[in-house]
């Protein structure tokens, strides 16, 4: 029942990027312009995306969301000329518009031109699409639901059907199948999520049945506040006493909004039960526990989760206020405290080595009396705080060795007071297909890169140019901009003298040229319309690859002017040139001083900050992540249930064994053994291991 | 090895819900079986998360690699914000002068220019020269 917990890291995937058949298999293999120049007509377009489980892909071809723009043509129809612009442009837009709704996507479009005609002069296109794809609400957080690995939904995705049967044995209960279902609606309404899971065997049952509602702020200090009631009804047996109770719970949990500076997420909530239990098994002492009785709860909650590239920590704290009775009368307090490590390190390239770690603690104060299924009980199975509720606190200790809820303290079968458990796997693939094939990855991945540092550079201007000090460069310069009008006039007076050299006009028309170009880059200033802020200073003030700034060759223009003048010219006229030309060398010299005392340093790193995120995807995209994997699993637990043994004996219990790691890309399926280390008369020598983990992956 | 055409595209929207990227590549195909690239980068920002997203930065850039192992390095190294000003001022300056006079116009409709050739190549090589 660890769904809120499986599902929370969830990411929907989409589309696989590893292609079952070659990438390129073209068949007309000469470049597009040739079919483009000798005029062949498209006759036929069509999107493939292999493996395209939820068919979004098709939903975009068939519907707006994909623009082809092959001329004359539309994905349903055909007879356009073949044009390569638009047929590479065509590719563009799909791999865009898939990616639109993710956090993030990788889209890549295979344009194929394929049964090319000689003869009839025509040709089909093919749009090969491969995508994978993390919605915007999946990124590390656990309180929004996502779809299991069966899911049913409608065309326009108003309502998803999902389901995930199981099947599992252990030595307590025996062979136990069930499954759960989930119908989600994408409608607002204050009830849009129910969901049933149940499991049975010879031995135990578990039912639980929920209906939720929730609401998103954005601007709020939560971000989520979900409520719901759920219904819970167990028989799950501990060894010596089969613990079964009944409940109905109404529970409301929130989630703040992100902290942008320390990356931390608080979730808090609470629930009120009500129910009973009839347990049975062998006779208690009333001062330990009662097996049948009401049972009534108030639960509150608070917890935080951190997560940064591929590691993440959670921790929390539960109260639980309960009593025995049919009255509010106060018969016992529980303290729960959560706390888990998750990481990937990657020693070397899609071999990531991972550590996951749990760690668990409670402790039970008595006021009155206690019912059996208050008390702590260990084992292969995990008991929620609050039943479904998303923020999934754990209220037992693990131990994989142990099958069930078979874990006991050594003092009594009727279980512990207090406990404390750590649960470890240590897994290392041996055999991995990257998600990302080499060959797409050899492709592009330097591109990329060099797209990143491209974006980085651009980034940074773009914060420079929102400075004060380059805003005075700009305002410098724009007062300079009279000056420039008044030389236009004035040289336009002296091209209309007859004196006038054709040297003298060759000259005023370099100097008109350059002037035009001195007023489109004046033009720009303040106006950010390229591509880099900085573009119109810099075309001003600096030089590149051996040519002269503008206001330089402006400049050195106006010099040519003087130099031709003859003695016809006026020399009102020539004091007038030499001085501009003055002036523009001084303005230049002036404000290329002012651009380059301007320290960016603060801007470079806020720039290298905002690509710190895209950059780690692309990484954990082409170096880490596998489509599938196999993994050699280690896993280590330790826990003990107090009260400790009057006798001295340690009375921490060990469970260790090997396991299998089967990766599908962020789904893992662990299968293995956990051995009982230094097992005691009457215990099973140990448990089977089952486990399913979403993984985050960014 | 024949040149095929490739198109990737990633986007991302950052974990603070402000910044969001895309990182579009492109590879045609010349007439002569040469590559050519298309680079097109989009950050978009807002204030909070309740605001519309602006374009900060927008870039679209087509670039001729042929066999030039400078050109190569330029598309994996990436481009400086000095290069993006030169190719995006100076050097479309150019380009549409040339454009709108005709001057060097091939049969083709294509214009060809030796100084613009130049101011091109010679980022590339600054970068090969890095």
């Amino acid at each position: 029942m660890q769904r809120g917990r499986l599902l929370s890291c969830l990411t929907v995937v989409i589309g696989l990027m590893c292609p079952s058949a070659p990438l390129f298999a073209n068949v007309c293999s000469r470049p597009g312009q040739f079919y483009e120049i000798y005029g062949y007509v498209v006759t036929k377009i069509t999107v493939q995306s292999p493996l395209d489980t939820s068919h979004l892909v098709q939903r975009y071809a068939d519907g707006d969301g994909l623009s082809l723009k092959v001329r004359g043509s539309t994905p349903s129809s055909s007879g356009g000329d073949f044009v390569n612009a638009a047929f590479l442009e065509s590719a563009s837009s799909i791999a865009a518009s898939l990616n639109a709704a993710d956090r993030v996507g990788l889209s890549v479009v295979i344009p194929i031109k394929d049964k090319c005609d000689e003869i009839a002069k025509s040709i089909e296109v093919v749009y090969r699409v491969y995508h994978v794809g993390m919605p915007v609400q999946a990124l590390g957080s656990t309180e929004y639901l996502q779809a299991p690995p069966v899911r049913i939904t409608n065309r326009n995705g108003a309502w998803l059907l999902s389901t995930q049967p199981a099947i599992g044995y252990d030595a307590s209960r025996h062979l136990f199948a069930g499954g759960d279902v989930e119908l989600h609606s994408s409608k607002k309404a204050p009830i849009d999520d129910f969901y049933v899971a149940g499991y049975g065997s010879s031995s135990s049952m578990q039912l639980q049945a929920h209906f939720s509602g929730s609401q998103t702020w954005r601007r709020a200090p939560i971000s989520l506040l979900q409520w719901g009631v759920t219904y819970v009804d167990e028989d799950l047996p501990t060894g010596a006493y089969a613990v079964s109770q009944r409940q109905l719970s109404a529970r409301l949990a929130a989630v703040s909004q992100p902290n942008d500076r320390l990356g931390l997420v608080f979730h808090f909530g609470g629930a009120v039960e009500g129910g009973n239990q009839k347990s049975s098994g062998l006779p208690i002492p009333t001062s330990v526990g009662v097996l049948r009785s009401p049972l009534g709860s108030l639960k509150l909650y608070v917890g935080s989760s951190w997560t940064r590239h591929a590691t993440s920590l959670t921790g929390s704290y539960g109260l639980q206020l309960g009593t025995a009775h049919s009255g509010a009368e106060l018969d016992f307090m529980k303290h729960i405290v959560n706390g888990s490590v998750s990481t990937r390190l990657l020693p070397i390239s899609h071999h990531p080595l991972s550590l996951d770690a749990d760690f668990r603690a409670g402790w039970l104060i008595s006021q009155g009396r206690i019912p059996i299924s208050a008390r702590f009980f260990g084992g292969d199975i995990s008991t929620p705080f609050i039943a479904g509720d998303p923020w999934g606190i754990q209220s037992n200790p693990i131990l994989r060795s142990f099958p069930g809820l078979t874990f006991a303290p050594s003092q009594g079968l009727y279980g512990g007071t207090s406990f404390a458990s750590v649960s470890t796997n240590i897994s290392y693939p041996v055999w991995v297909k990257p998600l990302v094939s080499d060959e797409i990855g050899q492709e592009v991945t330097p591109a990329l890169v060099g797209q990143l540092n491209t974006g980085e550079a651009l980034l940074a201007d773009s914060y420079v140019a929102d400075g004060a000090a380059y805003k005075a460069i700009e305002s410098l310069l724009l007062t300079h901009q009279p000056s420039m009008r008044d030389l236009r006039g004035r040289l336009n007076e002296i091209k209309k003298e007859s004196a006038a050299s054709r040297v003298l006009l060759g000259a005023i028309s370099d100097t008109f040229d350059d002037l035009d170009n001195a007023d489109g880059y004046l033009g720009e200033l303040n106006k950010r319309t390229s591509p880099d802020a900085m573009q119109p200073v810099r075309s001003l003030l600096v030089g590149e690859a051996h040519l002269n700034s503008c206001l330089s060759a402006l400049a050195g223009d106006v010099d040519a002017v003087e130099l031709a003048m003859s003695g016809a010219v006026q020399s009102a006229d020539r004091r007038y040139i030499h001085g501009v030309a003055m002036e523009f060398r001084d303005l230049q010299a002036t404000a290329l001083a002012q651009l380059n005392a301007i320290n960016r340093s603060a801007e470079d790193a806020k720039a290298k900050k905002s690509l710190e995120y895209p950059r780690h995807i692309l990484r954990e995209l082409t170096d880490s992540i596998n489509l599938s994997s196999i993994s050699p699993t280690l896993l280590f637990d330790v826990a003990r249930l107090g009260p400790r043994p009057s006798t001295g004996r340690s009375d921490l219990r060990y469970g260790a064994g090997p396991a299998i790691r089967f990766g599908l890309i962020n789904l893992d399926f662990t299968v293995g053994y956990s051995f009982n280390v230094r097992r005691r008369q009457g215990e099973s020598p140990g448990a089977a291991v089952f486990a399913l983990k979403f993984e985050n992956l960014f | 090895m024949a040149c095929r055409e490739l198109v990737v595209n990633l986007a991302v929207l950052a974990p603070n819900d402000t910044q969001q990227f895309s990182f579009g590549l492109t590879r045609g195909c010349n007439a002569d079986d040469t590559e050519f690239w298309v680079i097109d980068f989009v950050f978009r920002d807002r204030p909070d998360i309740t605001s519309d997203f602006q374009d900060r930065v927008k870039l679209h850039v087509q670039l001729n690699v042929e066999d030039n192992a400078s050109a190569q390095k330029l598309l994996s190294e990436g481009l400086t914000g000095q290069d993006i000003s030169f190719l995006s001022g100076p050097v479309t300056n150019r380009a549409q002068k040339l454009a709108t006079s005709g001057n060097g116009l091939a049969a083709d409709g294509t214009t060809t220019d030796a100084k613009l050739a130049n101011m091109v190549q010679a980022v590339a090589d600054q970068h090969a020269a890095a």
